[in-house]
């Protein structure tokens, strides 16, 4: 009788990659309103740190231009990162004992199902519209110089 | 004669203490250039005889406790050796703490290289400068200083802003242009602010001003104390003089 193989074939990689691999997946699409609020002077504000600085990236951002990314230093507060949604829902995360990494693949977990999917043209529409933008990059001939 | 003993003794030392020498043999070839890379496997006798005379060394984990032979556990950290470079960056990390009269701490974020030379240009001319550093920078220059307090606040990504001059107002305004800096407290002469508490300072007066209605206060306390004193004495006095007034002109009037 032989034991079933349990568990990965490779080692991981570390949690730098982990924590890049789920950056690669965060979008702020379905999100109105994001706010980050801690004191520096508590002693584990070392995640909500590293994922404001991790979300304030230009990739980050680019995915919608619209959310507003806000601090709130207060003292004598614990950190919190709470997420206004567009349907008007809050999420609340309370990092003082979390990892960066836990963060994000919970923000992931929530965000990712709202973010809403992008229609993919097909038929006919696609090529009409193949077409048209066909003829707007050619452009019309320019008239021959005299 | 036992010098003469003594030296023949070295020059046999010294025909045994020779160095080995790699030596270079010179391969005369004409119609197959040797294959210097992956050169012919030796005759059967000669590879015996090198695989025979292979030096067979004792294993190093033989013999030793269990917890220094698994290679999983951890292996105690060795000191890291502190670079040269690193302990210039940390001196000149202090001496511009201990230039500056007020630090401002800031949180970084993600930022590129043009908005740090932007802010660098906002500064200039203002007796204001930027430190960046790591954590290990920034506790190398400093632990046991009087800005040890600092280093609580040197989390992740942290930068620093100082400047020469004590305007609070000045600071706080440029740090509100700075977008992708978050100021989470300063340090003012010594001592640790939070934010709030740097915002409070900076709508207080100039300190001169502060000094001399200290003055006045405490000098006010000691006037009141002598006129309190000296009230009853002064009062007696007074109405003496009255009282002689009066007799000098009763005395007048008697004489006319």
């Amino acid at each position: 009788m032989s034991v079933p193989f349990s568990g990965g074939f490779t080692r991981s990689a570390g949690i730098y990659s982990a924590i890049g691999k789920q950056l690669k997946s965060v979008n702020l699409k379905p999100i109105k309103q994001v706010v980050f609020k801690f004191d520096p002077f508590q002693p584990n504000v070392k995640t909500i740190r590293d994922c404001m600085f991790l979300l304030s990236s230009q990739r980050v951002l680019n995915t919608n231009p619209r959310c507003v990314i806000k601090t709130d230093i207060a003292d004598n507060c614990e950190p919190t990162i709470s997420i206004t949604l567009d349907e008007g829902k809050k999420l609340l995360f309370k990092t003082e004992n979390l990892n960066t990494l836990e963060v994000l693949q919970e923000f992931n977990k929530i965000v990712v199902p709202l973010i809403p999917k992008e229609e993919e043209i097909v038929g006919k529409v696609a090529g009409k519209i193949a077409a048209g933008a066909g003829t707007k990059a050619g452009g019309k001939p320019k008239p021959a110089r005299k | 004669m036992a010098a003469i003993e003594s030296t023949t003794r070295l020059i046999q030392f010294q025909s045994l203490l020779k160095p080995w020498l790699p030596t270079a043999t010179a391969i005369r070839w004409r119609t197959r250039k040797p294959n210097v890379q992956r050169p012919i496997p030796d005759h059967y006798v000669k590879a015996r005889y090198k695989a025979a005379l292979e030096p067979i060394y004792p294993d190093p984990l033989v013999g030793m406790p269990w917890y220094q032979v698994c290679g999983n556990l951890l292996a105690k950290k060795e000191e890291e050796e502190v670079g040269k470079y690193e302990e210039l960056l940390a001196k000149q990390f202090h001496t511009r703490f201990a230039d500056a009269q007020l630090i401002a701490v800031l949180h970084e974020n993600s930022t590129k290289a043009h908005e740090i030379i932007k802010i660098k240009q906002m500064l200039h001319g203002h007796n204001m400068q930027m430190v960046f550093g790591s954590r290990k920078i920034a506790t190398m220059a400093l632990a046991n200083t009087e800005f040890e307090p600092v280093l609580r606040l040197h989390v992740g990504r942290t930068a620093y802003l100082c400047s020469k001059d004590l305007q609070i107002s000045k600071l706080l305004k440029f740090t509100k242009k700075m977008t992708s800096f978050v100021l989470l407290g300063g340090i003012v002469q010594g001592r640790l602010l939070t934010r709030n508490e740097l915002q409070w300072c900076s709508t207080l007066p100039d300190i001169n001003m502060l000094r001399a209605e200290l003055c006045s206060i405490l000098t006010s306390s000691t006037s009141q104390l002598s006129q309190s004193l000296t009230y009853q004495q002064q009062q007696l006095a007074r109405s003496l003089e009255q009282h002689v007034k009066q007799n000098g002109e009763m005395s007048c009037d008697g004489e006319s």
